[in-house]
């Protein structure tokens, strides 16, 4: 039996050369930098490497845990994700739903083509165009004062961070989002539709007894799967939208790595907190996908 | 009286999505337009812009006259093409080795790459690995950091697992080794996910600016989005592109952002018929599992 394990190995000794590349790029680039998270338990210096670095246990995560950097960032984060949330997961539901009721094609296509394009474009684009927007002399200013408001910077602004975050986040996401329900609705039968005709259904109470039903496993499911990225932000948009005078309210847990780890240069403090934050977050995608597989036999994995 | 009802029903979606329509497309035309106008009547102009205001082409002019632009936009050229070229190769390797199901250990080897997408390698020592590996600084930083895409490969490996056994079988037969069976078989049956995956992996390595600001630090070597990023978000325009004079700074500077903008847009807007055919199809590819 084992032999026949070993000779099956060698036999296919081309398949493993060709998966050399695979295992160097992840134990390189994945499994050492995990490994490497050992400094956060070092008071860690890069002259003197891991080996050389005293240990100091948890301190670094209990420095972080007792500041009061802890808990606006932890907040930040929550605050930020859960109103995308709210307002990004609906979006693309209600676009698709609003997608499906159009019967001409073309403009259908166009405003598919349309909302799709942002997910294409650069990050640094969208922020850009963004910021141009919300300056002093920029366009949402200038609505501003054809409402009879004051000009002021809104990104500068601790107060408005969150909805900006929000409404750039859904502008960019939406249409793509959609695609996946588009197909989901493609798949319903158009005999229940005539059965409701027949029952005397408008089109609004078809939308309600037949649309959205149908494509009630599908939102269950991924609704279900973005829980699981709860603690997850995106953190690269902030670090394009946030300046100093908004960190009260746009500083989260990534954007607080990144800044006292590679600016500050607080290496081991820092790859305490992202340790914490993976810990967190791999933890909550499991028990989201745990959830999934028990409610409708989907998982990631 | 019900016409009337279906009419209503239909014109407000109607109407509601080409407000939609027109929230999301108007940046990219404002983006546009603003670069071929004139700098100080686009500062002094307020509210909705709708076609360029004394049409010049002097912020092109500029950008093409720009050292630290054109620089970026070729090193992001030679990002995405070395870059997307490696993580093809690694990708089609692996997935090509990990369908084949009689292969020992292939369940585990899927495990040990989907364990990456869940617990993250965290920054840090992602930040430190570069240094020791004497990557930083160097554009190699970016392309290896993701030589692969676990999600691109799960796709892949799926996608190779449908092709037919009978087709290897043949060739096995021809006398013909894995490497050849990949090259001349699995990759030409599989067009449609390798088109996909092609322009995946470009517009993420076209797009990504987070990793180049971390691991270059000298502006020569940055990538058309990190360029962008410092005029147009950090406004650090006179000190990075030195060559602005005083007299027009401010008027030019405006619509170079813009300029540069459309440019690094540019490539994007050209693929754009492919991305959404192929990227729509992976998106579908993603939903289903192997």
């Amino acid at each position: 039996m084992k032999s026949k394990r070993v000779k099956r190995i060698i036999n296919d000794r081309v398949l493993y050369l060709m998966l050399v590349p695979f295992f160097v790029y992840f134990i390189v680039f994945h499994y050492i930098p995990l490994a490497g998270n050992v400094i956060a338990f070092q008071r860690f210096t890069p002259a003197r490497g891991i080996s050389e670095s005293p240990w100091v246990g948890f301190m670094y995560f209990q420095q972080f845990l007792t500041s009061t950097y802890f808990w606006r960032v932890l907040r930040n984060t929550v605050v930020i994700s859960l109103s995308t949330l709210i307002v990004g997961f609906p979006a693309p539901i209600i676009l698709a739903l609003m997608l499906n009721e159009v019967r001409v094609n073309w403009y259908k296509r166009t405003i598919q083509s349309i909302t799709y394009l942002p997910h294409f474009v650069s990050l640094v684009v969208a922020v850009g165009l963004l910021v141009q927007f919300s300056s002093m002399r920029g366009l949402f200013n200038d609505i501003i004062v054809m409402f009879g408001g004051q000009r002021i910077p809104l990104l500068q602004q601790a107060s408005l961070f969150v909805p900006m975050y929000v409404g750039a986040e859904v502008w960019q996401t939406v249409g793509w989002g959609s695609i996946i329900y588009l197909s989901a609705l493609s798949t319903i039968d158009p005999s229940l539709y005539e059965a409701a005709q027949i029952d005397g259904a408008n089109r609004w109470q078809q939308m309600w007894a037949v649309t959205i039903p149908s494509i009630l496993p599908t939102i269950t499911v991924l609704f279900i799967l973005r829980t699981g990225t709860l603690l997850t932000v995106g953190h690269e948009r902030i670090i394009l939208m946030y300046n100093p005078l908004t960190y009260e309210t746009a500083d989260v847990i990534m954007t607080f790595v990144y800044r006292r780890g590679l600016i500050d240069l607080n290496f081991s403090f820092s790859a305490a907190v992202g340790l914490l934050n993976s810990v967190v977050n791999a933890a909550i995608i499991f028990g989201a996908n745990a959830i999934s597989r028990r409610v409708s036999d989907t998982s990631l994995w | 009286m019900k016409l009337n009802k279906v009419l209503s029903f239909d014109t407000a979606n109607y109407l509601m999505l080409a407000i939609i329509g027109l929230i999301t497309a108007y940046p990219f035309y404002y983006m546009i337009v603003a670069s071929f106008s004139e700098g100080n009547s686009l500062l002094s102009h307020q509210g909705v812009l709708v076609r360029p205001i004394n049409f010049t082409l002097v912020a092109y002019e500029r950008v093409a006259q720009n050292p630290r632009i054109v620089r970026g936009f070729l090193n992001s050229i030679y990002l995405v093409v070395t870059g997307v070229g490696l993580n093809m190769t690694i990708t089609s390797l692996s997935a090509y080795a990990l369908s084949r199901r009689h292969l020992v250990g292939r369940s585990l080897f899927l495990m040990f790459a989907v364990f990456t997408m869940i617990f993250d390698r965290g920054l840090i020592p992602l930040f430190l690995l570069i240094r020791n590996l004497g990557l930083y600084g160097s554009l190699w930083s970016v392309i290896l950091t993701f030589a692969v895409n676990t999600y691109n490969l799960l796709i892949m490996v799926t996608f190779f697992r449908n092709v037919p056994e009978s087709l290897e079988e043949s060739a096995i037969i021809d006398g013909a080794g894995h490497f050849r069976i990949l090259w001349s078989i699995f990759l030409p049956v599989s067009k449609a996910v390798v088109a996909t995956l092609i322009l995946f992996y470009a517009v993420g390595r076209w797009n990504g600016f987070f990793y180049a600001m971390i691991f270059l630090p000298n502006p020569a070597s940055w990538p058309i989005s990190l360029v962008l990023r410092e005029i147009i978000i950090a406004e650090r325009m006179s000190e990075f592109l030195g060559g602005v004079d005083v007299g027009d700074q401010g008027s030019v500077s405006e619509t170079i952002k813009y300029a540069t903008a459309v440019i690094t847009t540019l490539p994007i807007l050209l693929l754009y018929p492919y991305l959404q055919k192929y990227f729509a199809r992976g998106v579908m590819l993603g939903s289903i599992k192997g």
